[in-house]
């Protein structure tokens, strides 16, 4: 009702009304309250109500030049991108997944009983009977030559030695630098071992100190 | 420079979005006057903030001009943004609007005959500061602002219908508040 009235106020004086227009009118204001309005929109749309000269700051256009964005660059986007960006519906997502999982499950590339069968084909076609067994035998000789090295390492050669050892009472200064020749030499009744002068070493320290 | 102003509010836009600062001059020498009393109106007679809403405005426009789409009214966006623009400067603050129920009619023959156009001026943005944001921001852009009913509909996101009631109700209350002051 009320946008009915503003356009006869805004449109009509009370006078240009017909029968109805005013009958309506009256029925809502009266005569005097829509005569003022009407007045008061005619004075509302002069352009000297304005009358307060209001200016902008000069601060105004500077900072928002400053503000303005150099030209944008355009990116160089993938043609394929739009596809991994567009939204998909989760219902139509759900689906999708559904559809994925009974594929692989019906398929035949991923079903373990289906992958028996292709093994058992060694028996049809040959390629597959005379391909594996050498596969395994290179295997097998491998394994062989690894644990023969292992042995080798684990068990080398031992080398005589060129001097038999000798028992003595204290055997941690012949390890030293400075032995003493002559708890060695003058040991009065070694209870084993090769005698003095039988023995190569004190052979060869009787030599030197002489 | 003379070129520009030939151009319409659109292109200049398109101009603006490509980083173009003659053409967002054109638009601000064309516009800031006019946002300002519009801003200046609808927060109530505060020079200084309608200032800085006016800054905040070219300020937004110059730092986002993609967001406005060239292929639609300036001049209708500019005002909707301006609008909004003053909607979020009015929240937090404390305002007393005038009920509508609370209206009595003033007696009509109580007509004054002389008619001061400033002192009209001024009871006139007093009252207007005690309507509802919704009619004050209708009633300013139409009768201050000059804009059609379509326009209005459109910055204020509602229909025609609506924005004829917003109108004849302000206008309602203000006949009331100003009726000494109609001349004859």
């Amino acid at each position: 009702m009320a946008f009915q009235l503003y356009d006869l106020i805004a449109n009509k004086a009370f006078n240009e009304l017909n029968e109805d227009e005013q009958s309506f009118v009256l029925s809502q204001i009266s005569e005097e309250a829509y005569l003022t309005q009407r007045k008061l929109h005619l004075l509302f749309l002069d352009a000297e109500l304005e009358e307060e000269e209001l200016i902008p700051k000069d601060t105004t256009l500077t900072t928002a030049l400053a503000a303005l964005k150099p030209a944008t660059t355009v990116k160089k986007t993938n043609r394929f991108t739009p596809l991994f960006l567009a939204k998909v519906p989760a219902w139509s997502a759900i689906a999708a997944c559904f559809l994925l999982y009974f594929f692989v499950k019906n398929s035949q590339v991923f079903d373990g009983q289906k992958s028996t069968f292709v093994a058992s084909a060694e028996k049809i076609d040959t390629v597959y009977v005379q391909y594996i067994p050498t596969e395994k035998k290179q295997a097998r000789e491998r394994k062989q030559l690894i644990t023969t090295n292992l042995v080798q390492q684990a068990h080398p050669k031992q080398q005589q030695p060129l001097v038999e050892p000798i028992l003595m009472e204290r055997e941690d200064r012949l390890i030293s630098n400075q032995l003493d020749f002559s708890t060695v030499i003058t040991h009065p009744k070694p209870s084993k071992g090769t005698s003095v002068k039988n023995d190569p070493l004190s052979k060869i320290l009787t030599i030197s100190i002489n | 420079m003379e070129d520009y102003k030939n151009i319409s509010d659109e292109q200049l836009m398109r101009l603006i979005q490509a980083g173009n600062e003659t053409a967002f001059n054109e638009i601000y020498q064309r516009y800031s006057k006019r946002l300002l009393h519009f801003i200046y109106r609808v927060i109530g007679n505060d020079v200084e903030k309608a200032q800085d809403l006016l800054q905040d405005l070219f300020v937004k426009i110059a730092s986002a001009p993609e967001k406005f789409n060239p292929d639609k009214n300036f001049k209708t966006w500019v005002f909707t943004v301006t609008a909004n623009l003053c909607k979020n400067s009015f929240r937090g603050q404390q305002h007393s609007f005038v009920p509508l129920s609370s209206i009595e009619f003033a007696n009509p023959f109580a007509l004054m005959d002389s008619f001061d156009k400033k002192l009209f001026n001024q009871e006139l943005q007093h009252y207007l500061d005690q309507l509802p944001p919704v009619y004050k921001n209708t009633f300013i852009l139409k009768y201050f602002q000059g804009l059609s009913l379509n326009e209005i509909a459109q910055i204020e996101d509602c229909p025609l219908g609506t924005v004829k009631s917003r109108l004849h109700s302000a206008l309602k209350i203000l006949s009331q508040k100003l009726i000494h002051h109609q001349p004859h």
